[in-house]
C-alpha cells in the first residue's frame, strides 16, 4: 500500500535533483574517527547519537552510584546486626555466674571497697582544707598597713562599738592618683548631712561677735574650701592597726592642750544677753480637771485624808450601816475642797449616798441562796403548767417590781386559748378520715393521699375525693373568742384578708356582676375537678369489677368468643352509664361563649368583618387591589392614632399642629 | 535518514526517505519523483498549518515514521 524507494534509487533521484546523498548510519565509520576526537558533527542525526550516548552514560552513572549505596547500606546493615549480637553477648541474668562469689567475700570486697573510699574522702577533705587555708590565710593588720583611712582619728572613736570601714568608692583615676582609701559610709552619711544642715542655716558670712583665735583664720576663710578645695582629714594605718602618725597626733593633742591652758584672752568679756523672759522658771502646771467619777474621787479623798479605814473596810461598814443615809455624809468633810466642787457639794453627797443604797439593794437581791431560788423557779414552772400560764405570769410580774408589767388583753387572752384548743381539735379530725379510709379500703387499695378526705356523702352513692387544703386552723379557732364577738380581722395577713375586711365594714361594695363572673369560674373549675376525679374513679371502679370477675372464675366458664361478647357488652354498659352521668352533670353546665375573631394582624374583628374574611377564605378569593389598600391604610391610621395617643394627648398635638402651621416656635408648657 | 509517511486520503500514502535537515522544498521534489505530480501542486500540512518550503523538517520536528497530509493545489 504504501510506495516507497530504495535507498539507491532515493539517492540516484537526489543526485538528479541536486542535494546530497542520503547519509546511512550502517555505514562504516571512517577508521580516521576511532583515533582521533569525534570530528563535532552538527547534523540532526549526530546530535541524536550525541544525545543517546550522554543519556547512556548518565544512566550508568546513576546505575553506579546505585549499586555502591547498595553495597555500603548493605555494609552497614551487616555491621549492625553483629554490633547487635555483640551486646547481646556476656552473661545474662539467667547465666550461671562462673566465679560465683559467696557471702564472706562479697563482705570482704565490699569492706575493701569502703576502706577505699573512706580514704580517698580524707584525702579529699584535706585536699579541701589546705586550700581553704590558702584561700583565708588570715587577713590580719599587718596587711592594712599604709592604708589611708578617710576619717579624722577623733571621729572614729565617737562610735563605742567600732565603725565598719570599707574601701572607698572612687574612679580607677582617683584610685590610681591616691591609692585605697578606708571610710565609714555612716560618717559620711552624716557629714554630708551635717554639711547640708549648715548650708541651711544661711549663716552670714563675716560674724562681727565671732569668737576667733587670731591666726587661725585667714583673710575671708570663707573661701579657703572653696579655692582649696576641702580640706580633708585622714591618716594613714600601721602594720599594728593603729593610726601610723598616732604619736604625732597625741603630741598635737597635748600641744593644743597646752595652748590652750596658756592662751589669755585679752577680749572683752562679752556681755551677757539677758532675755526679756523667765527661762527656767518653774511653771506651776494647771492642775487637770477632775475625773468624773464622783465615787473614786471621795474614795481617794478618803484614803488621802481619813487615812484609818482602808478603801475595802469602808465599803463593808458602808453596807452595815446600809439604810443610814445621814452617815455617809458624816464622814464628808473634806479639808482641801476648791470652790468649783463645793458648788456641787451637795449633789455629789447625793450620789454618793444613792449609789450605796442601789448596790445593797443589789445585794440583797443576790441574797437568796441558789437552792431557794431554784425551788422557787420550779414551783413557778409547775404552777405554769397546771394553771393558765397567765396567773404565772401575774405572780412574776408581782415578783418583779421594776418589769414593765404584763398586759394581758383580749389577744394574749385569744392566743392562749387558741393554743390550747387547736390541738386537740386537730386530732380529733384524724381519727375521722382514718375510719373513713379503712372502710374504703375494701374498695380501692392505693389511692389514699395523706391530704386527701373521703366523703360519702354524695348523692349518686359514689365517693368522692376532694382536696382538703392542709392550713384551715382558724376555722375552729373563731367560735373561742373570749368576747363572744367575731374575732376582729386585722390587715396583716394579706390582700384577701383585708378584701374581706372591708368589705364586712361596707367599705366597699362588691360589683355584682363581677362576683357572678368569679362565681362562674369558679363553678367551671370545680366542674373540671370533679370531671376528672369522676374519670379516675370510674376506671378504678371498671378495674375492681374485672378483678372480682376474674376472681370468681366467671371467666373460666366461658369460651373466649363469650368472654369477648361480655368485654364488649360491659364495656357498651359502662360507657351508657357514662353518658348518663354526664348529661345529668351537664345539666347545670352554664358555658360563658365568646367568640372572638383574629385577622392576620392580631386585631380583633367584628362579625362583619370575620364573616367577610370566612367568605374570602371559603371562595379562595379576597377582595381586589384597591379594597385592600384602603383596608390596610385604615389599620396603618388606628395604628399610627394609637401610638400617638399612648405618648401625647390629642390636645398637645393639635397644638403643636397649630404651631406648625403657623410657624411658630415654641413649647407648650403644662 | 529518516522515513516520512506522507497520505492524501485519496489513494496515496507513500513512504520517502529522507535527511532531517532537507527543507519542505526538496521533500515535495522527492514526493513529486514518486507521485508524479508537480512540486508545485502539492501542498503538505499537518492540520491546518501548512508547511513552508525553505524550512527543514528537522525544525518542523518531523522524524522517523512521521505522517504528513498532502494536499493538492
Amino acid at each position: 500500500m504504501e510506495e516507497s524507494l530504495s535507498i539507491e534509487e532515493t539517492n540516484k533521484l537526489r543526485i538528479s535533483l541536486g542535494l546530497k546523498p542520503l547519509k546511512v548510519d550502517t555505514d562504516p565509520k571512517p577508521p580516521g574517527d576511532l583515533t582521533g576526537e569525534e570530528t563535532f558533527d552538527n547534523s540532526v542525526e549526530g546530535h541524536e547519537r550525541r544525545a543517546v550516548a550522554n543519556w547512556r552514560k548518565n544512566e550508568a552513572e546513576v546505575n553506579k552510584e546505585a549499586a555502591r549505596k547498595a553495597k555500603l547500606d548493605g555494609i552497614k546493615k551487616a555491621r549492625d546486626v553483629a554490633k547487635r549480637f555483640a551486646q547481646l553477648e556476656g552473661k545474662g541474668l539467667g547465666d550461671a555466674d562462673e566465679n560465683e562469689e559467696d557471702t564472706t567475700t562479697w563482705v570482704r570486697k565490699m569492706k575493701k571497697r569502703q576502706k577505699k573510699l573512706v580514704e580517698k574522702m580524707g584525702k579529699e577533705r584535706e585536699e579541701e582544707l589546705e586550700r581553704a587555708a590558702r584561700e583565708h590565710k588570715e587577713y590580719t593588720a599587718v596587711d592594712l598597713a599604709g592604708v589611708r583611712v578617710g576619717h579624722d582619728l577623733d571621729e572614729l572613736h565617737e562610735g563605742e562599738e567600732g565603725t565598719i570601714l570599707t574601701l572607698k568608692d572612687s574612679t580607677i583615676e582617683e584610685n590610681e592618683e591616691d591609692g585605697d582609701e578606708l571610710i565609714s559610709t555612716d560618717l559620711v552619711e552624716s557629714e554630708r548631712l551635717h554639711e547640708r544642715l549648715e548650708l541651711k542655716k544661711k549663716k552670714p558670712v563675716y560674724n562681727a561677735y565671732d569668737e576667733d583665735v587670731p591666726g587661725e583664720k585667714g583673710i575671708l576663710a570663707q573661701y579657703d574650701e572653696e579655692i582649696d578645695g576641702k580640706k580633708k582629714r585622714r591618716f594613714v594605718l600601721d602594720g599594728s592597726g593603729n593610726s601610723a602618725d598616732i604619736n604625732a597626733h597625741r603630741e598635737d593633742v597635748v600641744e593644743k592642750l597646752k595652748a590652750k591652758s596658756i592662751i589669755i584672752n585679752l577680749d572683752m568679756p562679752k556681755p551677757e544677753v539677758t532675755s526679756d523672759y523667765a527661762l527656767n522658771m518653774k511653771i506651776r502646771k494647771p492642775k487637770k480637771k477632775k475625773s468624773k467619777s464622783t465615787r473614786k474621787k471621795s474614795e481617794n479623798d478618803d484614803d488621802s485624808f481619813l487615812a484609818p479605814p482602808p478603801a475595802e473596810n469602808e465599803d463593808q461598814k458602808s453596807d452595815s450601816n446600809s439604810m443610814e443615809v445621814d452617815s455617809v455624809p458624816a464622814i464628808a468633810p473634806k479639808p482641801k475642797r476648791t470652790y468649783k466642787e463645793t458648788s456641787f457639794v451637795d449633789d455629789e453627797d447625793l450620789q454618793d449616798s444613792l449609789a450605796l443604797q442601789r448596790r445593797v439593794a443589789l445585794k440583797k437581791r443576790k441574797m437568796p441562796k441558789p437552792d431557794v431560788f431554784a425551788r422557787q423557779l420550779l414551783e413557778e414552772s409547775a404552777a405554769a403548767v397546771a394553771e393558765a400560764s397567765t396567773e404565772a405570769e401575774t405572780a412574776m410580774v408581782e415578783d418583779d417590781e421594776e418589769g414593765p408589767g404584763l398586759i394581758i388583753d383580749e389577744t394574749t387572752e385569744f392566743v392562749a386559748n387558741l393554743r390550747a384548743v387547736v390541738i386537740p381539735e386537730r386530732k380529733k379530725v384524724k381519727p375521722e378520715a382514718t375510719r373513713v379510709t379503712s372502710m374504703a379500703e375494701d374498695m380501692e387499695e392505693d389511692q389514699e393521699t395523706e391530704d386527701m378526705e373521703v366523703d360519702q356523702d354524695d348523692q349518686s352513692g359514689h365517693k368522692s375525693i376532694t382536696p382538703v387544703p392542709l392550713a384551715k386552723p382558724s376555722s375552729g379557732a373563731q367560735e373561742f373568742s373570749s368576747t363572744g364577738l367575731e374575732e376582729e380581722s386585722t390587715m396583716n395577713r394579706g390582700v384577701g384578708a383585708t378584701l374581706a375586711m372591708l368589705h364586712q365594714r361596707g367599705l366597699i361594695k362588691r360589683d355584682e356582676e363581677a362576683e357572678n363572673k368569679v362565681q362562674l369560674l369558679r363553678d367551671r373549675e370545680n366542674f373540671n375537678v370533679q370531671k376528672r376525679l369522676r374519670e379516675v374513679e370510674a376506671e378504678e371502679k371498671a378495674k375492681s369489677q374485672r378483678l372480682r370477675d376474674r376472681q370468681s372464675g366467671k371467666f373460666d366458664r366461658m369460651s373466649a368468643r363469650e368472654r369477648e361478647e361480655h368485654a364488649r357488652w360491659e364495656n357498651k354498659q359502662r360507657d351508657l352509664q357514662e353518658a348518663r352521668d354526664l348529661q345529668q352533670r351537664f345539666k347545670d353546665y352554664r358555658p360563658d361563649v365568646n367568640l372572638e375573631y383574629k385577622d392576620e394582624f392580631g386585631r380583633d374583628m367584628t362579625a362583619k368583618e370575620a364573616f367577610k374574611n370566612l367568605s374570602h377564605q371559603f371562595h379562595g378569593k379576597g377582595s381586589g387591589k384597591a379594597k385592600t389598600e384602603k383596608r390596610l391604610k385604615k389599620i396603618e391610621d388606628e395604628k399610627k392614632r394609637e401610638a400617638t395617643s399612648s405618648l401625647n394627648t390629642n390636645s398637645a398635638s393639635a397644638v403643636q399642629a397649630a404651631a406648625k402651621k403657623g410657624k411658630q416656635a415654641g413649647v407648650r408648657l403644662m | 535518514m529518516i522515513e516520512v509517511i506522507c497520505n492524501d486520503r485519496l489513494g496515496k500514502k507513500i513512504r520517502v526517505k529522507c535527511d532531517p535537515d532537507d527543507t519542505i522544498g526538496d521533500f515535495k521534489k522527492l514526493v513529486a519523483a514518486q507521485i508524479g505530480t508537480a512540486p508545485e501542486k502539492i501542498i503538505l500540512k499537518k492540520w491546518y498549518s501548512t508547511f513552508k518550503d525553505h524550512i527543514t523538517l528537522a525544525d518542523y520536528e518531523i522524524g522517523n515514521g512521521s505522517s504528513i497530509e498532502m494536499y493538492y493545489a
